[in-house]
């Protein structure tokens, strides 16, 4: 079943109906697009009770280098803000030892900008599943440019070292009466992830989906490049999504799911393409939850993968399927 | 004919083949390479074997070809007759995946009680894996297999108690389904908020992987009285320490008729231990150990299994079979060609060679000049700085060019053709600031070191940079230009070595081990004097490594970064045996140095300076500790700067 969705770019005057938000959580960034959306609310003077920010212990060096770029910003908020000191590494944990009483009916915003993949799957499951919250607003502000150390067409690494592929915290998914996988990679820049993960699931099937149209019309081509090694694999399927709208990739895994061949195989999707293609995964995961998330969680995450700010997008979207 | 192209090898990893195309594939180890057993006791040797090898030596390959979905494939396809006939066994291929074993840990549970859930798991993930074999035995017409009554009631009984709660087989599946799906939700849950898991039954250990093979040993009177359950689980690195535990104690109480065959990296063992605390699993005596890589490196039917297994390749495309190009040196050339290399490189500038040797004497280097083959131009400068005169020299390469006699004739050949005649190639190279080549499929079969997965890729690298630069020529004369090749073999070089960086414990360390080695061994290959010809190796004795240099190590072995050779060598004459290791061969483009191993010289390193090589200072202790020093006026050493 597809969604109506409501998804927009967000102005300086806040083009947006909810006027007021129970919590709003966001993680602590490298520069000042991790904080555009609460400036924004806080300019337009939007009611927020809670800012809650997740401060990664992981970050804090880098941090306090960049403080000239408005990575320590936060401080400024004039909001009622507590920062939760916590690891990037475990979002399980952090989660379960959060001190914070979100009821049942509260409105919830979280910025998606600054945290990792991993984090905001398992936080918006969170959400749902301990909180049994229906509805979230999602903000995410996209980057100027990425970070590509060695030249567009070599190398782009959303993380540094040792990487080791693994289900994202609670959505395991269900494999019980499921003889083959059918894998369906978001793919990003970074090519040799993708092999990896082939290798480790070792699917029947795998669908590769490139961001396209994409934030830049050169990045399409960089990312079939990077990836070429799966991309000439024979027997994979290339397929397109936009890679700025995650109701299109959610739409389009609603379309996969429901085609007979695949009716027999137990999904796993590895979302290391663009954030809001992860959200449109990350949404279909928990309407579904007999799918299973996996992806290459780094020994460590590059500090600064992208430069600048560019659109703040806002999302409204249901944690449930029947909300 | 173009529409009937396709890269032959694109295809690279048996884990995502079907079952068919296992079969088409399949290239048969044992008809090439003696691996210390035979193919018969693969399935019949009632002991646990462990196949050791790194990725891609071709481990799920071999052991996804002896499962019983491709064997009755492959029975079938042959249109051997199985009416009426139960196989001797059944092998049960078992791969799970590391993410799902890996979510059996941590979240505040204990390890005990993970033990106990993924021991449930274990047994419930096996029985389902019978289950399907027995249903697929029940709907083969061909096969006369009667369930009998008992049968279903002492399996049901096993899984629930009760002998009639579960009266089929596609019941006991779904019961198996739901248990199954039971731990999942408990997986997917524990993550956000601490729960209990719960279950009507939990099963223990051995349960029901050799309660449910009992069952259809007694109650099924057509299955043959030698038959067995081979249970072939790959991928046995992956498997967290408790849960090795867990199967090293199956593997040490096998019963009779059930058996099994591990895939595992080399050093894939977490632990040798059992679940009893005072107990642990040992090679020979409760398992046989075959290392893949090892036998595949030295064999001499290494290359012709390879060619085997390309061959298959491209005689699945139909346009190569037209053309009648069906073998691999169609396409890659038999062996390289050294001479024309270096003709190709030193082109008219011969005197360069001169002014590295410091010869100046214009009749010495009359007499030391081979305008036809410039690596005898270096052999002769080599001799010449050895004490030989330029016209003992020119005699000897005189009487070797045109076949007269010479007293030198026959050192001067052997030095030549067996001894120096690929150092000289690296020595060209240096002096000219170029990048040696590597190409043909003789160099590729070296390249692999071993891992057949390295070879099939070197290939599918080569066909797609072919495709793309004239897919026409390609097919039709299937020439592979040798520039091609080479750059396909540098950046699956180059690949491979900031894969490394990628693995998941000690990446970095791994990363600076195979960066300090590489430059190493490629400073001894630009010793102009070829002391030390083609040094590639190094000798370590591991048991007196330090527990976290030991663990890097291993980790180094496990990924083939580093490999074993199989016997263990002096370091050099009058030294003591140690443990030898080679730096994968696959490395050798980056760092220009020999894509074969001759033994001969090893480096020797104690534990400190392991450690040091796996730092990003070890660069600078393996300049200090090689043997080849920097060239200096004084002491006339002959290493080129780099």
């Amino acid at each position: 079943m597809e969604i109506i969705y409501k998804s927009n770019v967000l102005n300086e005057n806040w083009n947006n109906d909810i006027e007021k938000f129970d919590y709003f959580l966001l993680a602590v960034g490298t520069d000042l697009r991790a904080y555009k959306s609460i400036f924004v609310a806080e300019q337009n003077k939007i009611e927020v009770d809670n800012v809650v920010l997740f401060n990664f212990h992981e970050r804090t060096e880098s941090i306090k280098k960049r403080q000239s770029i408005g990575s320590e910003n936060y401080k400024n908020l004039s909001y009622k803000t507590k920062i939760y000191n916590c690891s990037l590494k475990n979002p399980s944990a952090a989660l379960k030892e959060l001190d914070i009483d979100i009821k049942k009916d509260s409105q919830i915003a979280v910025d998606i900008s600054f945290f990792t993949k991993p984090f905001f799957f398992t936080l918006l499951n969170w959400l749902k599943t301990v909180c049994e919250i229906e509805n979230v607003t999602i903000f995410y502000t996209e980057p100027k440019n990425y970070v590509f150390n060695k030249g567009l067409y070599s190398e782009y690494h959303s993380s540094v070292g040792p990487v080791s592929i693994e289900e994202i915290a609670s959505f395991s998914g269900n494999d019980a009466n499921k003889n083959d996988s059918l894998l369906i990679i978001m793919l990003g820049f970074d090519g040799d992830l993708s092999a990896e993960l082939d290798e480790s699931v070792a699917p029947k099937k795998t669908i590769l989906v490139n961001g396209f149209p994409s934030y830049s019309p050169n990045f399409k081509d960089i990312s079939l490049i990077s990836n070429e090694k799966v991309v000439n694999k024979g027997g994979n399927k290339l397929v397109f999504s936009r890679s700025t709208n995650p109701f299109d990739t959610y739409n389009l895994l609603t379309s996969i799911k429901d085609k007979t061949e695949y009716k027999d195989l137990f999904i796993n999707i590895a979302p290391i393409g663009t954030k809001p293609m992860a959200l449109g995964v990350c949404l279909f995961a928990l309407h579904n939850p007999e799918i299973r998330i996996i992806y290459p969680v780094p020994e460590k995450f590059e500090d600064v993968t992208s430069h600048d700010s560019w659109c703040t997008w806002y999302y409204e979207i249901s944690l449930n399927l029947n909300s | 004919m173009e529409n009937t192209y396709k890269n032959p090898f694109s295809e690279y990893n048996a884990n995502v083949m079907d079952n068919n195309m296992i079969l088409e594939y399949w290239s048969n180890p044992f008809s090439f390479v003696e691996f210390g057993l035979t193919e018969k006791e693969v399935f019949s040797d009632p002991n646990p074997i462990v196949f050791m090898g790194g990725r891609g030596t071709g481990k799920t390959m071999f052991l996804r070809y002896c499962s019983y979905d491709v064997q009755k494939k492959l029975l079938s396809r042959d249109h051997t007759d199985t009416t009426n006939k139960l196989l001797n066994g059944a092998g049960f291929y078992i791969r799970i995946d590391g993410p799902i074993l890996r979510s059996f840990e941590g979240f505040g549970v204990s390890d005990e009680k993970w033990l106990v859930i993924f021991t449930h798991y274990f047994e419930l993930y096996i029985a389902r894996a019978y289950l399907a074999y027995f249903h697929s035995l029940e709907k083969d017409t061909k096969i006369d297999v009667k369930f009998t009554k008992k049968f279903f009631e002492d399996c049901s009984a096993l899984l629930t108690g009760s002998i009639t709660s579960l009266p089929d087989l596609s019941e006991m599946i779904s019961f198996v389904d739901s248990k199954i799906t039971e731990i999942n939700l408990f997986r997917s849950q524990i993550p956000l908020k601490n729960i209990e898991f719960e279950s009507e039954f939990i099963y223990n250990s051995q349960y029901l992987i050799f309660g449910i093979a009992d069952v259809f040993k007694k109650n099924i009177l057509e299955v043959p009285e030698d038959f067995k359950f081979v249970l072939m689980i790959d991928e046995y690195e992956n498997f967290l320490e408790l849960q090795q535990r867990l199967i090293n104690t199956l593997l040490k109480f096998v019963k009779p008729g059930i058996t099994f065959r591990l895939g595992m990296r080399l050093e894939g063992f977490r632990t040798y231990d059992t679940i009893s605390t005072d107990d642990f699993i040992k090679e020979g005596r409760d398992y046989r150990n075959i290392i893949f890589e090892e036998y595949l490196i030295k064999s001499s039917g290494y290359s012709k299994y390879l060619r085997d297994i390309a061959n298959k390749r491209l005689s699945k495309i139909e346009c190569f079979v037209q053309n009648n190009l069906t073998d691999i040196a169609d396409f890659l050339g038999e062996k390289e060609d050294l001479v024309l290399e270096a003709i190709e490189i030193v082109g008219i500038k011969h005197e360069k060679i001169f002014s590295h040797y410091s010869i100046d004497n214009k009749d010495d280097k009359k007499l030391l000049t081979c305008i036809e083959n410039p690596l005898l131009q270096v052999l002769n400068c080599l001799w010449f700085k050895r004490g030989k005169t330029s016209k003992e020299i020119n005699s000897a390469m005189k009487a070797y060019l045109i076949g007269a006699a010479d007293p030198n004739l026959s050192k001067y050949k052997m030095d030549y053709v067996d001894k120096y005649k690929l150092s000289l190639m690296f020595i060209i190279a240096t002096i000219y600031k170029k990048d040696k080549s590597y190409y043909s499929f003789n160099t590729f079969s070296y390249l692999s070191s071993g891992i057949v997965g390295h070879f099939i890729e070197l290939c599918r690298r080569c066909f797609q940079y072919a495709e793309f630069e004239n897919k026409k020529t390609l097919i039709e004369s299937g020439n592979i230009p040798k520039h091609l090749q080479s750059n396909a073999s540098r950046d699956l070089a180059e690949t491979e070595l900031q894969q490394i960086r990628r693995i998941e414990k000690f990446g970095n360390k791994l990363y600076f081990f195979a960066l300090n080695l590489g430059d190493t061994f490629k400073r001894y290959h630009r010793d102009i004097l070829i002391r030390y010809p083609e040094t590639n190796q190094f000798s370590v004795d591991k048991t007196l490594l330090t527990t976290s240099t030991k663990d890097a190590f291993e980790a180094a072995q496990r990924w083939s970064i580093i490999q074993r050779k199989q016997k263990t060598q002096q370091q050099s004459i009058g030294k003591k045996k140690n443990d030898i290791f080679i730096l994968n061969r696959v490395f050798a483009p980056i760092f220009q140095f020999s894509y074969r191993t001759r033994g001969g010289f090893s480096e020797e390193y104690n534990s400190s300076e392991i450690t040091a090589l796996m730092e990003k200072e070890g660069i600078e202790f393996r300049l200090e500790k090689t043997r080849v020093k920097q060239i200096t006026k004084n002491n006339s050493q002959t290493e080129l700067g780099f």
